[in-house]
């Protein structure tokens, strides 16, 4: 079982006025799915959507096991404004998430970092241009 | 308007055998919502959802980054939007950070018993 280790560290000087915020959180991932993914891509352009995983019987297995369950890592390498990524789920691979519906939006440079569950694959859309999205996939555990 | 300074780290020698992992973002992001909500706790069940917004969010596409972490040792947290379509799944211990959009509310339940989640929500606009 591979291990992976994630830091996450905020702060802020000027969101409150009385309170400055300064917090760091750790954690060590134990990820032992059948689907590792890391990637690499060059979006489609707005109007086509990208899926991050295959079909069941190819290289890039669908998300499974129970709840679907995976560590999501996904940046927006873009540095041109209005090149934002939404990101939707896909419950089932086979079918893309529902247009018009997402539930995170990475504008150029931003990130996310989400254990997430109850999908089958994740659905990305350029909302201009072509953005780079760079992305770690990893399946919690195996599933069929 | 208020500036949130973010890095995040992803390292791992045994992921792969062919290569190593080793990650490293920063971010700079503005805030400039009306729904700034600084670090709080709360207790959840396992039955209804809880919203961990104090009002609606709102703004162009709803943006707002949201930290959550689960604090228990034993149950998960259980997220969701607005629609209750479940997107993650926090196991104990485990955190997530990512700015939600295009959903009014982030919802959280438990999957037993009442564990506590720890979370940070700043609208974007």
């Amino acid at each position: 079982m591979a291990q992976v280790n994630v830091t996450l560290s905020l702060s802020s000087t000027d969101l409150f006025a009385k309170q400055a915020l300064s917090f760091t959180e750790t954690d060590v991932l134990a990820p032992a799915g059948d689907t590792q993914v890391m990637g690499r891509i060059i979006t489609s352009g707005s109007g086509t959507v990208d899926c991050l995983t295959m079909g069941t019987g190819t290289s890039i297995r669908p998300l499974a096991g129970t709840n679907d369950r995976a560590y999501l890592f996904l940046h927006n390498l873009s540095v041109t404004s209005g090149e934002t990524l939404i990101v939707r789920l896909r419950a089932a691979v086979g079918t893309a998430g529902t247009t018009g519906d997402y539930f995170s939006n990475l504008g150029p440079g931003e990130f996310l970092f989400i254990p997430i569950a109850d999908m089958q694959s994740v659905d990305i859309e350029a909302a201009d241009g072509n953005p780079v999205a760079e992305f770690i996939l990893m399946e919690k555990a195996i599933g069929a | 308007m208020a500036t949130l300074k973010t890095t995040f780290s992803i390292s791992s020698t045994d992921l792969f055998d062919t290569v190593n992992i080793s990650k490293t973002v920063t971010d700079s992001l503005t805030i400039d919502g009306d729904n700034r909500q600084g670090l709080t706790v709360v207790k959840t069940a396992s039955g209804a959802y809880l919203d961990l917004t104090v009002e609606a969010l709102s703004g162009a596409i709803k943006k707002a980054y949201v930290y959550a972490k689960n604090l228990d040792s034993t149950d998960d947290l259980i997220f969701a939007d607005d629609g209750d379509q479940v997107f993650a799944r926090l196991a104990p211990g485990e955190f997530l950070f990512y700015p939600t959009a295009d959903n009014t509310k982030v919802q959280v339940k438990s999957s037993a018993n009442t564990p506590l989640c720890e979370y940070l929500l700043l609208e974007v606009a």
